[in-house]
């Protein structure tokens, strides 16, 4: 009949909305809490992790990457060779090997010295010292030979090749 | 969903679940809690005062709770927030590594603290500190 309705028409029933319980409340309430805690106390762990890394290893990094930048600062500024190869040797040794200045002319050599000097009080000074004092002496005196006035005792120092007549 | 608490070296689990009262986040609590029952609260807010358990309790300041100005006073005592004030617990102190804790706090029985927690002030052990050991 009309007036009869089908099942799918038919009034729903009153279903009594389902109310949570105090404690399903409670236990959710809490567990969206621990979830907030755990993410907020990673966070801020992480966070002092690296607080404390940077405080204790700053100093470390800086000072590495100040003697990087130093390095290739010094490296670049560094004149180069013209050749474009390295030195064998070093500032010392090129020095070293740097021929001494030979004697202008064998008239300007000194006689030999006094008989009283000591061969090993000669030897004990240093060589540098020696061979700069003939130096001068031979370029802002003139030679004995040239001037008489000056007599060889007055000359207590020895020849340029005094040490190279040494050498076997 | 995540059905466990915040992972406990001290504290049991289950006294943790079996906490009673909530300051959520966001609210601001201004005045004593105590009861002589054995409950628990958390805190995630803020709170003004002091929190006292007779009876055992347990107490759970989360990460994001703030205690200030308070005397705390209860068995179990996890911290991952901060607190300022002076902390009693009467079996075990729990201070994570994301708590900060300006006072004292003193312990009956068990105590852990992370090495990257922020305590300023005094530990004190409660107990009989010349019991025979073991």
């Amino acid at each position: 009949m009309l007036w009869q309705r089908s099942e799918h028409q038919a009034p729903p029933h009153h279903v009594p909305p389902i109310i949570p319980g105090p404690d399903s409340v409670r236990q959710a309430a809490l567990q969206a809490s621990w979830r907030r805690d755990r993410l907020v106390a990673r966070r801020r762990i992480a966070w002092r992790w690296v607080v404390w890394y940077f405080q204790r290893f700053s100093p470390h990094v800086l000072a590495g990457v100040a003697l990087l930048v130093g390095a290739t600062y010094l490296s670049g500024s560094l004149p180069s060779w013209p050749d474009g190869g390295h030195p064998t040797a070093g500032p010392a040794a090129a020095v070293a090997l740097t021929p001494t200045p030979q004697p202008a002319a064998p008239e300007v050599q000194a006689p030999e010295p006094p008989m009283q000097q000591v061969e090993g009080a000669a030897t004990d000074q240093p060589m540098l010292l020696r061979a700069s004092s003939a130096l001068e002496v031979h370029a802002a005196a003139p030679s004995p030979a040239a001037d008489p006035k000056i007599s060889p005792d007055t000359l207590s120092l020895k020849p340029e090749n005094w040490l190279h007549s040494k050498e076997p | 969903m995540s059905h466990n608490p915040a992972s406990t070296r001290l504290v049991p689990a289950e006294r943790l679940s079996a906490i009673t009262s909530l300051i959520a986040e966001g609210a601001v609590f201004d005045g004593n809690f105590h009861t002589t029952r054995d409950q628990g609260i958390k805190v995630d807010g803020q709170l003004k005062g002091n929190i006292t358990f007779e009876t055992g309790g347990t107490l759970h300041v989360g990460a994001t709770g703030v205690i200030e100005n308070t005397r705390l006073e209860a068995d179990y005592v996890f911290i991952e927030g901060k607190v300022i004030g002076t902390v009693i617990a009467r079996k075990a102190l729990e201070i994570t590594g994301s708590a900060t804790l300006i006072g004292d706090a003193s312990y009956d029985e068990l105590i852990d603290m992370h090495p990257r927690a922020r305590v300023r002030g005094k530990i004190e052990y409660r107990g009989d500190i010349d019991a025979a050991q073991n």
